[in-house]
């Protein structure tokens, strides 16, 4: 099935490693500390490596000192060697590098500039001066591999982000590299989305072919394909490396402290075994998950959990019969009524452009309802003042620059404050505290595009906060975050909502939802295809696979053992598995 | 993805190599500024429009939409021209249009009507490239028959895809604004501010997409080899030749007649400043 011309990209020596690193130290211009510091690893052809680190430790560096871009495109600082297939990086013409490495970033919109998809995988080719009569069977070929075939006269601007980040994999295999770097492929990709990508990973990784290394946070569905971790610390040097199970063994103080995400399962068994059930040899997947739990199941605890009845409380938004059409003529949605009760947590789910963000901004009121369509605590939206909104809801938009108003971290949270007319010592005493509380206070004085991505969330999230709004919207809270972020954010937001105030999570992040929600909608094409609980939710495998998500680990996990075990309800987070499996307390 | 009034069909002018139809719009200025007439930039119109309607297949439904930004124009161009010529007469003119305060002259109105027509005639020309030819194109057709420097070239198209993205972007980011309380309105001295709030994420943004471009353009080799190949070559074929041709033929036919029928004399009867400049 594959192409002669393809197979020949396999052809590789067995004398030297795919790659060698050795003493690698890179530092940009202008920066005090190195991104990169005496890092030493190599890789062996065929094998897929997983890059993991905290933000900002040098992964992506890494990932351009691996096809030679760094340091012959970009002017950096580069001591010692980087062979790739045997070739050195620093002296090697950078079009045979390209046909030895191939890169694919994280940003599905900024990999392409040409029209169709063929003549974006031809470009590659162009560049390499390739004879244009080769050019179809290698772009067949490799359209082929990651299942785009069909879509081969295609333009691009009319593929989804996961099409394009599968077309950025076509584009880097015509040019028949042996090995294949993808740098956070899937961060912007949806669960379904991603979960296609790495099945092409996957495909690619069974031919033999490929040396693969993946910088990548989204462990799940990749752990079954990973032979090797290089686990990255702060400041860019290499803490650890070696096979997936002995480096997520031996090294969790490290992945905890940097906020690293591991696999789900992986942190069920930490959890279980600080509560004394200890799972050996310590499972990465489900399927090892599901086998290393099954002799507990005799010993679960079925009258879990315990049913309480939300207290009635009344709507902190209601929307009836809602429907909106773009300017465009594009019908965002169609007749959709809900309400979300003061004091909950709920989760507003769907494909991309379902209509998610249109439905938030109408709550809200940046979108004008119809009179009477949207009722907030009791009243018609149209009954508060332009004023008086901002000291009710907050909305926490995905891109948090989008939302920055001023020049400096303090007066980006003062500036809700002080449109509420707050005397400024108060404002003084409230900013603090809340800055002190998400790990900026010595960030005060600096601009917030200065900040780092993480640094940036927080601070939107606190701009939000600080408010003390009594609804809360946030579009993808967790959206890039780290472990340790994500696990603050929820932190905060659980107690606003024990405070009596309502969070509304836009979300693709089923494990967010598992964990946080009470009650979820999910939106198809400007449609409420579902409303209710949590749970009927996460139960409902077709209702997930219209919404484009798939069910999180846990939740498989609990499928399976509900299967072996009569009567166990759906476990589907960690919470419930340590009550089931009478570690609770 | 934002393709100006590019209108997606298949036709003998969209297969014209893009350097072919933005190289008529030259001469087709250059005559029409020389040449002071009626007739003239009335048939270059027809000309064009005619070509856009049989060789290039635009619905006259879809040429009527690309033309409606020029009525406007046109009829404003009409009436100062014919208003303004009137003052700048010499002799006494035969007046045409009494309006009270303001004569419009036999002539001020021929003379308007030359300027739009020549106007339009230019305009049409710039509809024919436009209309036909998708900008990507006309970009690569640059770095292959003009010898743009590619990196320059690609780097221009991969700009032009981020066009639409920022018109998402700006929306998005107004409504963030909006929901955090910023007024709307705000005067003289608050919508610069406003806009300036918009400016700097969008530059953000558009800086940091540009570098990862460039980045990814380096990492599959643009510009690394002396000599590209091209996978879709964009000649110049026997149909650019022959419609250049045409081209050429109808130029001269128009030429010609306006010599033999000594067009230009009818155009001032008066003597107006066309003539005697």
């Amino acid at each position: 099935m594959l192409s002669p011309s393809l197979a020949s990209a396999g052809r590789r020596s067995s004398l030297e490693p795919a790659v060698l690193v050795e003493g690698l130290t890179v530092k940009y211009p202008g920066r005090k500390s190195p991104a990169l510091e005496e890092v030493s690893f190599s890789i062996q052809p065929g094998e897929l490596a997983l890059v993991l680190g905290p933000s900002g430790c040098g992964k992506s560096t890494l990932a351009l000192c691996l096809n030679g871009v760094i340091p012959q495109a970009i002017g950096a600082m580069m001591d010692g060697q980087v062979r790739v297939a045997g070739l050195d990086t620093r002296h090697a013409p950078l079009n045979r590098l390209s046909e030895k490495v191939g890169v694919v970033f994280q940003d599905p919109e900024s990999q392409f500039c040409l029209l169709t998809v063929e003549e974006e995988i031809a470009f590659g080719l162009e560049n390499l001066g390739i004879p244009p009569g080769e050019m179809p069977g290698r772009i067949a070929a490799a359209l082929e591999l990651v299942g785009l075939s069909e879509l081969r006269d295609r333009r691009i601007d009319r593929l989804s982000g996961g099409q394009k980040q599968r077309l950025a994999l076509a584009c880097v295999l015509a040019m028949e590299p042996q090995i294949l770097v993808l740098d956070e492929p899937t961060a912007h990709l949806d669960p379904q989305a991603a979960a296609e990508f790495f099945s092409a990973v996957a495909h690619l990784k069974a031919t033999g072919q490929h040396t693969i290394i993946v910088i990548e946070h989204r462990l799940d569905d990749l752990m079954p394909l990973v032979d090797r971790v290089l686990l990255f610390g702060p400041g860019g040097r290499l803490l650890a490396e070696g096979p997936p199970r002995a480096v997520f063994a031996t090294y969790r103080q490290d992945l905890d402290r940097s906020g690293i995400w591991i696999p789900q399962v992986t942190e069920l068994a930490y959890r279980l075994a600080e509560a004394g059930v200890e799972i050996d040899p310590l499972p990465l997947t489900v399927e090892e998950a599901a086998e290393a739990l099954e002799p507990y199941l005799g010993r679960v605890c079925l009258r879990w959990p315990p049913i309480v009845d939300p207290p009635e409380r009344q709507p902190a938004t209601e929307v009836r019969r809602l429907s909106y059409r773009f300017p465009s003529g594009f019908q965002a949605l169609r007749e959709v009524s809900l309400a979300i009760p003061e004091g909950s947590f709920f989760a507003l789910v769907g494909p991309n452009g379902a209509g998610k963000s249109t439905l938030a901004l109408h709550l809200v009121g940046v979108l004008e309802p119809p009179p009477g369509a949207v009722r907030l605590l009791g009243r018609p939206l149209g009954a508060y003042t332009r004023q008086g909104l901002p000291h009710l809801v907050s909305y926490v938009f995905q891109n948090p620059e989008h939302q920055f108003l001023t020049g400096t971290v303090y007066d980006e949270v003062a500036f809700g404050l002080r449109v509420q007319g707050l005397a400024e010592r108060e404002v003084e005493a409230r900013v603090r505290a809340i800055l002190e509380e998400f790990g900026l206070a010595s960030l005060a004085p600096a601009h917030p595009f200065t900040l780092s991505q993480g640094e940036k969330r927080r601070l939107s999230v606190a701009t939000a906060l600080v408010l003390r709004p009594r609804l809360l919207i946030l579009d993808e809270p967790t959206f890039g975050q780290d472990r340790r972020t994500t696990a603050l954010i929820m932190g905060r937001l659980r107690e606003l909502v024990r405070g009596g105030g309502t969070v509304v999570a836009i979300t693709h992040d089923l494990r967010l939802v598992a964990e946080e929600a009470s009650a979820a909608g999910v939106l198809v094409a400007g449609q409420l295809a579902f409303l209710g609980p949590v749970a009927a939710l996460l139960g409902s495998a077709s209702l997930l696979r219209r919404a484009g998500l798939v069910p999180p680990p846990l939740v498989r996990l609990g499928q399976r053992l509900a299967e072996q075990r009569d009567g166990l309800p759906l476990l589907s987070t960690i919470e419930h598995y340590l009550a089931a499996l009478g570690a609770g307390r | 993805m934002s393709q100006g009034i590019y209108m997606e069909t298949s036709s003998y002018l969209h297969r014209l190599n893009p350097v072919t139809k933005f190289v008529l719009v030259i001469p087709t200025t250059l005559i029409l500024t020389l040449v002071v007439d009626i007739a003239v930039p009335a048939l270059f119109s027809l000309f064009f429009l005619l070509a856009l309607l049989v060789l290039g297949r635009i619905p006259p439904s879809r040429l009527a939409r690309a033309l409606l930004p020029f009525l406007p124009a046109g009829i404003g161009l009409l009436w100062t021209t014919a208003a303004f010529y009137q003052t700048r007469m010499a002799e006494a003119p035969a007046v045409a249009l009494d309006l009270g305060p303001l004569q419009l002259t036999r002539a001020g109105i021929i003379y308007a009507v030359s300027i739009v027509l020549r106007v339009l005639a230019i305009y049409t020309s710039s509809l024919l490239f436009l209309l036909t030819t998708h900008p990507t194109d006309f970009i690569l057709a640059l770095v292959q028959q003009c010898r743009l420097p590619v990196r320059l070239g690609y780097g221009v198209m991969a700009a032009y895809r981020f066009v639409p993205l920022l018109s998402t972007e700006l929306a998005q980011i107004r409504a963030a604004h909006r929901v955090r309380g910023v007024p709307e309105g705000g005067g003289a001295l608050g919508a610069p501010r406003r806009l300036l709030g918009y400016a700097i994420p969008l530059l953000a943004s558009g800086i940091r997409r540009a570098q990862q471009v460039a980045v990814a353009m380096d990492a599959r080799a643009l510009g690394a080899q002396r000599r590209r190949t091209f996978y879709r070559h964009l000649r110049f074929s026997g149909s650019d030749l022959a419609f250049l041709l045409a081209y050429a033929v109808f130029v001269v036919v128009v030429l010609s007649l306006l010599v033999w029928m000594g067009l230009p004399a009818r155009l001032d009867p008066f003597g107006g400043p066309a003539m005697r400049r």
